[in-house]
């Protein structure tokens, strides 16, 4: 009984409103959306927006299962402000503890002091060693040729190739540049790690670009600093593990530091001005992680959201329609309420799938759905003049 | 049935038996230390350390070891002791409970409520600490009182914060999560006894390192120790009634400078 007073009975005329006045707000949204990609006017308004997402409520109020939890494959070891001669002990050491493989999130542009430079190449002859060299736009800096060697399986340090977005959020596994494909560091170290059980699928896969699985930041990895291994004859804690080297930041003041460090979904402000989070290698551990795990985030396909784009909006013309031919003194409180209470829902839904590994933008659905509600008010008064022009019959105005 | 159930169960068995005998020879690996924890009394741990099933950790007055296993779970041993390999599991870090529904919609409500962080930003360099000030009870005060209030004012831009209690005697430290500046602990025989010795302190960081955390030191009197000094202060405190300070002042006085607290 209570029901029938809170919620429309379906009639044709309701229904056929319903959907002109859908298509009505998507007209227009469409065209507001052809002047905002067209008008620089909008460009901040843009801007402002671009690296936005609800699902950054996630882990910036620390919604995630995982706080507290270790990565038990990955230990990252700071190479912090070292000399070249250092790191290449480094690197000796950590090998002669058997780790699964040595990432070296570091590139050696130039060629400089030649023993200590010696001593580099030497470690660079290790077999279970991949290095990383970065695309940037003029081209490509990857470490000296008398460092490295011809062979070296290495892999870039670009996570995404999208301009737009400051925000590290996705990356992209594989790359074409012409007739070859480049490899990225994280998949090219994963692809090692696997060995056999490295599936051609996967490779198709990274072809595009992925949501990062992030598991955490620098406080949960093991990290040792040069004094844990520089000082000491043997790691146990290294034997068989995925082993990173690359920058963090000093042990104590790392939280001050931003060489080497990138937005990430895992920053504390979500919205405003910021300082970036997380280390590059950092992110490069949660992406190995992601891939050695299987631990892969499935995105909901475009079709689907559109699908339910479109659900969502008749849904809510068809309550709205209703509410507003009732002429009720409680129609605007009742429509901010059940739009607040669709959003808060909505996100809920988003994040509690997220935390199941499941992307599903709901950025676009609450904004059409929401955007058409407000057009609502419009619509009745082209409803209005095509009713008194041509007799049209709707909910609104009918013979 | 039996026939199939038995070779089943005994594989089961052996399964079970190969897999916790895998995991046993793993061992824990020190995260995190502060002090200087060591193996087998002679050997210093060091992060990364590997503790094996014939090893034994000796922990000493504030030394602190965070362990982690080959599963990611973690160990937290605060208190100084002897611990035998087996005894560490019993020390398994216990994680805030998952409640992501409620931690949305609090969220939301505050939102709602406008209860949104606020922070005033100032263009200054600052060379005071930015951490908790201790505030009482002072340090190496005694006091008698069936409750004790500590308190302390939190300067850092963190809401949440952890108080730490010591029992000096036996160094049992007690870790309570809080947000605010006080808690009130009454005196339970358990946490809290007469003619005990404590020292409690405040911090922002869950793990602290305890050597360098400042703390206040406080002995609660029995009614005995109480009464002898009172009787000792008496003369003191009609010397200064009869120059006219008030009971209030006379208090804050000798407890001051004979660190004697009645709160």
């Amino acid at each position: 009984m209570y029901l029938k007073k809170i919620l429309p009975k379906p009639n044709k005329f309701l229904l056929k409103e319903a959907l002109f006045c859908m298509v009505f707000s998507f007209i227009i949204l469409g065209l507001v959306s052809l002047i905002g990609f067209n008008l620089s006017f909008f460009t901040p308004f843009n801007n402002a927006f671009k690296d936005f997402s609800y699902l950054d409520l996630y882990y910036a109020e620390k919604l995630d299962r995982n706080i507290g939890d270790i990565n038990k494959d990955i230990v990252l070891v700071n190479v912090e402000r070292l000399g070249r001669a250092e790191i290449a002990a480094m690197m000796t050491k950590l090998e002669r503890q058997k780790p699964k493989v040595i990432g070296l999130d570091i590139i050696f542009k130039e060629e400089r002091d030649p023993i200590e430079d010696r001593a580099l190449a030497q470690g660079h002859r290790m077999e279970n060693l991949v290095t990383t060299y970065s695309i940037l736009n003029s081209g490509v800096d990857s470490s000296a040729a008398r460092i490295s060697r011809p062979d070296q399986i290495s892999g870039y340090s670009n996570f995404s190739f999208d301009p737009t977005s400051s925000v590290v959020r996705n990356f992209q596994g594989y790359r074409k540049d012409g007739d070859s494909v480049q490899v990225a560091f994280g998949v090219a170290v994963a692809k090692f790690v696997m060995g056999e059980k490295w599936d051609g699928s996967l490779e198709r896969y990274l072809d595009e670009e992925r949501p990062i699985n992030y598991k955490g930041n620098r406080d949960n990895f093991l990290i040792l600093e040069p004094d844990d291994i520089l000082g000491r004859d043997t790691i146990p804690v290294v034997m068989n593990k995925i082993v990173l080297m690359g920058y963090l930041g000093h042990q104590e003041n790392h939280r001050f530091d931003i060489e080497d460090k990138h937005f990430t979904p895992m920053n504390e402000k979500f919205v405003g001005k910021s300082a970036p989070d997380t280390f590059g290698v950092v992110i490069h551990a949660n992406i190995i992680n992601m891939i050695v795990s299987d631990d892969f985030i499935s995105v909901v396909p475009n079709w689907i959201l559109v699908l339910l784009t479109i659900l969502f909006t008749f849904l809510a013309l068809t309550y709205f329609i209703w509410l507003a031919k009732r002429q009720l003194a409680s129609y605007i409180l009742r429509l901010n309420i059940v739009r607040l209470v669709f959003i808060a829902v909505f996100v809920w839904i988003a994040l509690l799938l997220f935390r199941n590994g499941i992307l599903f933008k709901t950025a676009g659905i609450i904004a059409v759905a929401a955007f058409s509600i407000g057009l609502i008010g419009y619509y009745k008064k082209l409803a209005h003049f095509l009713y008194k022009k041509y007799k049209w019959n709707g909910y609104f105005y009918q013979d | 049935m039996e026939r199939i159930f038995l070779p089943r169960l005994t594989l089961l068995f052996l399964f079970w038996f190969v897999g916790t005998a895998t995991f046993a020879q793993q061992g824990y690996f020190v995260f995190k230390k502060t002090g200087s924890p060591a193996l087998n009394t002679s050997t210093l741990l060091e992060r990364g350390s590997q503790l094996l099933e014939s090893d034994t950790l000796y922990l000493g007055q504030k030394d602190y070891v965070l362990l982690v296993n080959e599963l990611g779970e973690l160990f937290e041993i605060t208190k100084p002791n002897t611990y035998a390999f087996s005894a560490i599991a019993d020390y398994r870090r216990r994680l805030e409970a998952d409640s992501f529904t409620e931690k949305y919609f609090t969220y939301v409500w505050k939102q709602f409520i406008n209860r949104i962080k606020k922070k005033q930003e100032s263009g200054v360099v600052y060379r005071e600490e930015r951490n908790i000030k201790l505030i009482a009870p002072r340090d190496s005060v005694k006091m008698f009182a069936p409750e004790l209030k500590f308190v302390w004012q939190n300067n850092s831009d963190t809401e949440a914060l952890f108080f730490f209690l010591k029992d000096v005697k036996t160094g049992h430290l007690t870790k309570i999560g809080l947000t605010g500046e006080q808690i009130i602990l009454g005196l339970d025989n358990q946490l809290l006894k007469t003619g005990q010795t404590y020292q409690w302190s405040a911090s922002t960081e869950s793990f602290p390192n305890l050597n360098e955390l400042k703390f206040h030191r406080l002995t609660l009197l029995s009614k005995g120790e109480f009464e002898a000094l009172e009787k000792e202060v008496d003369a003191l405190i009609r010397a200064f009634t009869l120059l006219g300070f008030s009971e209030a002042e006379i208090q804050e006085a000798i407890c001051q400078d004979y660190k004697f607290c009645r709160e």
